[in-house]
């Protein structure tokens, strides 16, 4: 038996302390031990349940004051990727998010991966049963399946059962307008970064929250007026490729701006590679004809042309061993405006041969041919300049040989000819009324008119009659330029083009229409020249859009009722 | 006097209330914390909640917003009213300012009648 310890009975203190030995005391103190050992058990026990006690409230506390309870979160990328919607200058949707499910699957939730497989590609019969089989066998935790599902899609998805499928939401850029103005648009890819067009260009905006929307300056009904001939006259003159641009003159806005053949940006993956060519900004050509209002304000400038003088175009002109000709020749000496009327190109290399190399040059570097065009786009190409400035290049880029530009840029220099002398970097942004923007000035406002009236003759007495819509009094310049392959021009490969601006008293607007390779159609009488295919479209497209850019005729009312009287009520 | 061997002094017995209290109080306050944690939580699921049902919404309209889109493209229009209603695209010739028209209808304006009452 465990000895025990001598102890101080407190009952013996008042007779002064005095000491028993314990042994002497154990046999008629089993209680008092007892009891003893009772409390030490109590103590024990109140001290546990004390513990537990503080260990519970510890962690009600941590639970209710600190800790935030995990969000069961069956897809955690609920969170949408932000990028803004892209409207035109009105208002009018272009492209937006919406949010659709994207299958994925654990493969290691997979019990029968053949099964599976052969279920999913029941149900999805475009995916490849090779390839889902690889990736249920693979060895993580997380494959896509199909991504961006149709609703249609999701249900037959649900339908199957399968334990290891699952959805995330994810959100997909749509282009509700289709293929209208995709060139410009552009798209994304899956990931929603912009890869294309003002997608690109405006890429880092759009993705901010504080971007709710991006107004672009074109103009939906233009630009569907614009592609809508433009696809009329492909199939019409079975042109290879064919762009067109409606700009404003005043202050550089892109109202349209197309190219063909264009493609959906709903799927450009579906689409031929060349289709996703902006050709408007990106294609360089030898446009011909149209650049000769560059070298009609260069006579004017530099002053080589007397007033009155005729040009001798109707004899022979050589330039280094190569004979300039024109495709309209004149038995007789002419003006400097039925140079451009009658589309003299031995008038018009007369004239920059006159001015020389460093006055032309100097000009097109005014009017921004030198360079590629600064708009926000990525898609602007560079020109094509001659590599070696001899006088016959002089005379050849007096008609629009020996120099490669964008339709875009023509289009920009062509606008500073007619708008004062200004030049004005083009947009594709809407810029507010009254604001100010790039420009400088390039020409004189007396050249700018003279090109303005010269531009109307060539309609009204010229090549570009077939432009001429009643009432809008356009103005414009043909281009026919044969194609330079292997080496040499091509008599039968063209590229036609055609600078349309009106109307007459204010210039405002400007089209521009190109044909790569046109062929001559049932009502061109065997000529597949610009004035036949080019300015015919030109001429649609302003008759259709001028209405709604607000443009009033300057028609008579007795004309009108006359022309009524005459077609007898037809559409 | 005899003093109980194991009786306990004043001071303990306070300081033995004023720590059952205060664990009272401690117990007490989590108790209530813990209440006022749950109902934030629940307020905390109601947003949730409120904030799917307004992203559905936002969704709902977005959709909308792309169908109307979608019924509105001019090619879809063209389509349909050339189908359904024969019209076309108007001539330019036959493009009326309202000065114009309103000048064409001065004119169709009929002629005092001066024969009236004459037999």
């Amino acid at each position: 038996m465990k000895k025990l310890k001598d102890i101080a009975l407190p009952e013996f203190e008042q007779n002064g302390p005095s000491f028993v030995t314990a042994s002497r005391l154990s046999a008629e103190d089993k209680e008092f031990v007892f009891i003893r050992q009772a409390r030490v058990r109590i103590i024990m026990g109140v001290c546990i349940f004390a513990l537990v006690l503080f260990l519970l409230i510890s962690r009600l506390a941590e639970i209710s004051m600190f800790r935030t309870p995990r969000v069961f979160t069956p897809m955690p990328s609920n969170v949408a990727k932000y990028r803004a919607d892209i409207v035109d200058r009105n208002g009018e949707l272009l492209a937006t998010n919406l949010d659709t499910y994207s299958l994925y699957a654990d493969p290691k939730e997979v019990w029968d991966a053949v099964a599976s497989t052969e279920a999913l590609t029941a149900a999805f019969p475009d995916l490849d049963a090779a390839i889902v089989e690889g990736l249920l066998n693979e060895d993580k935790q997380f494959v896509w399946i199909k991504r961006n599902l149709t609703p249609r899609e999701r249900q037959a998805a649900f339908a199957l059962g399968l334990p290891e499928l699952g959805f995330r939401i994810e959100p997909r850029r749509v282009y509700p307008r289709g293929r209208l103005a995709a060139h410009i648009l552009g798209h994304t890819d899956r990931d929603l970064i912009g890869i294309a067009g003002a997608e690109k260009a405006f890429d880092a905006e759009l993705r901010q929250v504080e971007t709710q929307v991006k107004y672009l300056s074109l103009d939906m009904r233009a630009q569907f007026i614009l592609e809508d001939e433009l696809r009329a006259g492909m199939e019409k003159y079975k042109a290879d490729a064919a762009s067109g641009i409606v700009l404003n003159v005043k202050n550089g806005e892109i109202l349209a701006l197309a190219s063909m053949p264009d493609y959906d940006a709903n799927q450009p993956g579906a689409e031929m590679p060349d289709n996703l060519l902006n050709r408007a900004s990106m294609q360089p050509y030898e446009l011909g004809s149209t650049f000769k209002p560059v070298t009609m304000a260069l006579a004017y400038e530099t002053g080589v042309v007397a007033k009155g003088e005729k040009l001798p175009v109707q004899n022979k002109l050589v330039v280094r061993k190569k004979s300039i000709r024109d495709d309209h020749p004149s038995p007789v000496a002419l003006g400097i405006w039925d140079v451009l009327a009658k589309s003299s190109n031995k008038g018009s290399a007369i004239i920059a041969l006159r001015a020389g190399r460093e006055k032309q040059e100097d000009l097109l570097g005014r009017l921004g041919l030198l360079s590629r065009v600064p708009f926000e786009l990525h898609e602007s190409a560079a020109p094509i300049l001659p590599q070696e400035w001899q006088n016959l290049t002089t005379a050849t880029i007096a008609y629009g040989h020996g120099i490669n530009v964008t339709p875009l840029a023509l289009s920009v220099a062509t606008a500073t000819l007619l708008n004062g002398g200004y030049y004005i970097e083009p947009t594709i942004l809407k810029r507010p009324e009254g604001g100010l923007y790039p420009k400088r000035r390039a020409v004189s406002p007396e050249i700018s008119r003279t090109i303005v009236d010269m531009m109307r003759y060539v309609v009204t007495d010229g090549t570009g009659g077939n432009a001429d819509i009643s009432g809008y009094e356009v103005m414009g310049k043909t281009g026919t330029a044969e194609k330079f392959i292997d080496g040499a021009y091509v008599t039968n490969r063209l590229v036609t083009s055609f600078s349309a601006a009106f109307p007459h008293r204010d210039p405002n607007y400007l089209v521009f229409i190109v044909y790569d390779e046109p062929k001559a159609a049932a009502d061109t009488y065997g000529f597949a020249g610009a004035g036949w295919n080019a300015a015919r479209t030109a001429g649609a497209v302003v008759e259709r859009i001028a209405p709604i850019l607000g443009v009033s005729r300057t028609t008579k009312l007795a004309e009108v009722e006359a022309k009524s009287a005459s077609i007898g009520g037809g559409r | 006097m005899s003093v109980h061997p194991y009786r306990r002094s004043t001071l303990g017995r306070i300081n033995r209330i004023g720590w059952a209290f205060l664990m009272l109080v401690g117990l007490a306050l989590i108790v209530v914390l813990f209440f006022i944690k749950t109902r934030a939580l629940e307020a905390r699921a109601e947003v949730r909640q409120l904030q799917r049902v307004l992203d559905a919404s936002q969704a709902s309209v977005k959709m909308l917003e792309v169908e109307i889109a979608h019924l509105e493209s001019p090619a879809r229009i063209r389509q349909l009213s050339e189908s359904y209603l024969d019209l076309h695209p108007v001539d330019a010739e036959r493009v009326l300012t309202m000065d114009e028209a309103a000048s064409s209808f001065a004119k169709e304006k009929p002629a005092p009648d001066n024969s009236a009452g004459e037999p």
